[in-house]
């Protein structure tokens, strides 16, 4: 069965438990120490765009487990305005992040699998994975709870 | 006269405010962890890089920042505990180098993006330099030799193999000229011919290993405008080298179209028919 939070972005303050939730399900489901750092950092830079560009937003935090792998799905949402030039972003980020290698490409670059929907009438949608590979014990251990 | 001022620093010593900061927001983790103040950690880390601080001025303030928890910790705060402060101090360490983990990353994807670019503008060169070739030879007295002799070089010099054949053929479909350069042996004729026949059912470039060497093999097909076949172009990959890949069949693609272009000017040109 998958987790999934729910936590709502309108100011700076609102990082903090967003980050939380995203290191609490990444050492859930087994990721290092500094994994769980990169997963709240990636976060970090989603939120913050949500605060700076369009003032409010949604992360969704889920988990998902396959046999081979496991991982964690963030998906960030907001109204805003949408980005103009996504290739742009991606690259080169917006803002203040842009040009340093943080924001947008900063995150996308800390996860695995990393997409943009984005324009003017829906807003922007951002969904981030990072995956961890599951070692050969722990696939059979798996298998026997499965199997009982 | 020679400007003798050194050049502007890309990394910058950290402020004395930025290192209190530091220090403050450390010491109050080690005190109370929390997702706060990791969060003033990874910022304090943000504001580094964008004030072009060093990572080894981070590894600096963050040194005497845990000199001064591990003292506190010694002489009584986090109840005496040093290892928990230093296992604190590694986690809010951690969340300052994030953003420089980030910024390193990219670091890599412009260099990838870099060596790309320059290998392109290599490549653009060779191409062109096959082009500016072939124009003349397109007014010699065996415009067809020349041309092919020319493919056969030019293939083997933008792509890492043994063997490089230029082939090209008459109206009525039969082999009349061959130019081959390179130090591995000339495939038999039925070997060159069956690669040729898969390239132009094909339609395209087509990729192939020996069953019995192991040797790769790229044919593209040489095709005029009409859809007329003229010949190909094959490679034979060196014993023991890499196996050809995307961009392999992308440049012998190119240059197959170049040649067949070649082809054809010298064949309206009359320099030399296809027979002689």
């Amino acid at each position: 069965m998958a987790d999934e939070v729910r936590v709502e972005i309108r100011n700076d303050a609102d990082l903090v438990p967003a980050r939380a939730q995203g290191r609490a399900l990444a050492q859930r489901q087994g990721f290092s120490a500094t994994d769980a750092t990169l997963v709240a950092t990636a976060i970090s830079e989603i939120a913050r765009n949500i605060v700076m560009h369009a003032g409010r937003g949604e992360i969704v935090l889920r988990t998902v487990d396959e046999d081979g792998r496991c991982g964690v799905v963030v998906t960030a949402t907001d109204k805003g305005p949408g980005i103009r030039n996504l290739d742009a972003a991606l690259q080169h980020g917006q803002g203040s992040g842009g040009g340093l290698g943080l924001g947008l490409p900063g995150a996308r670059r800390l996860m695995d699998e990393f997409e943009v929907v984005s324009d003017a009438r829906a807003g922007t949608t951002v969904t981030m994975r990072k995956w961890r590979v599951r070692d050969e014990l722990e696939r059979l251990r798996r298998r026997r709870v499965r199997d009982g | 006269m020679a400007d003798r001022r050194p050049p502007a620093p890309r990394v910058r010593p950290a402020s004395s405010a930025w290192a209190q900061a530091y220090r403050s927001a450390l010491r109050s983790y080690v005190n109370t962890p929390g997702e706060e103040l990791l969060l003033t950690g990874y910022e304090l880390g943000r504001d580094a890089v964008r004030r072009q601080l060093g990572v080894l001025e981070l590894a600096s303030t963050h040194h005497a920042a845990l000199a001064a928890a591990l003292a506190a910790a010694a002489g009584g705060e986090t109840g005496g505990d040093t290892g928990a402060a230093i296992v604190a101090a590694g986690e809010f360490f951690g969340e300052a180098l994030a953003a420089f983990e980030m910024v390193q990353r990219g670091f890599g994807e412009a260099q990838e993006a870099a060596l790309l670019e320059r290998l392109q503008s290599k490549l653009l060169r060779r191409l062109s330099s096959f082009l500016a070739d072939t124009s003349l030879a397109v007014d010699t007295a065996d415009a067809t030799g020349e041309v092919l002799q020319l493919v056969a070089e030019h293939a083997l010099e933008l792509l890492p193999a043994g063997l490089a054949v230029a082939v090209a053929r008459d109206a009525a479909g039969g082999t009349t000229r061959t130019a081959a350069f390179g130090p591995a042996a000339l495939p038999d004729a039925d070997t060159l011919l069956a690669l040729e026949r898969r390239a132009h059912q094909a339609g395209r470039c087509v990729r192939d290993a020996d069953a019995e060497t192991g040797r790769g093999t790229l044919a593209a097909p040489l095709t005029a405008l009409d859809g007329a076949e003229l010949g190909a172009i094959l490679v034979f990959g060196r014993e023991g080298g890499r196996p050809s890949g995307d961009l392999d069949e992308a440049l012998l693609s190119h240059l197959a179209e170049m040649a067949a272009a070649a082809l054809e000017r010298a064949y309206l040109r009359g320099a030399s028919t296809p027979a002689s």
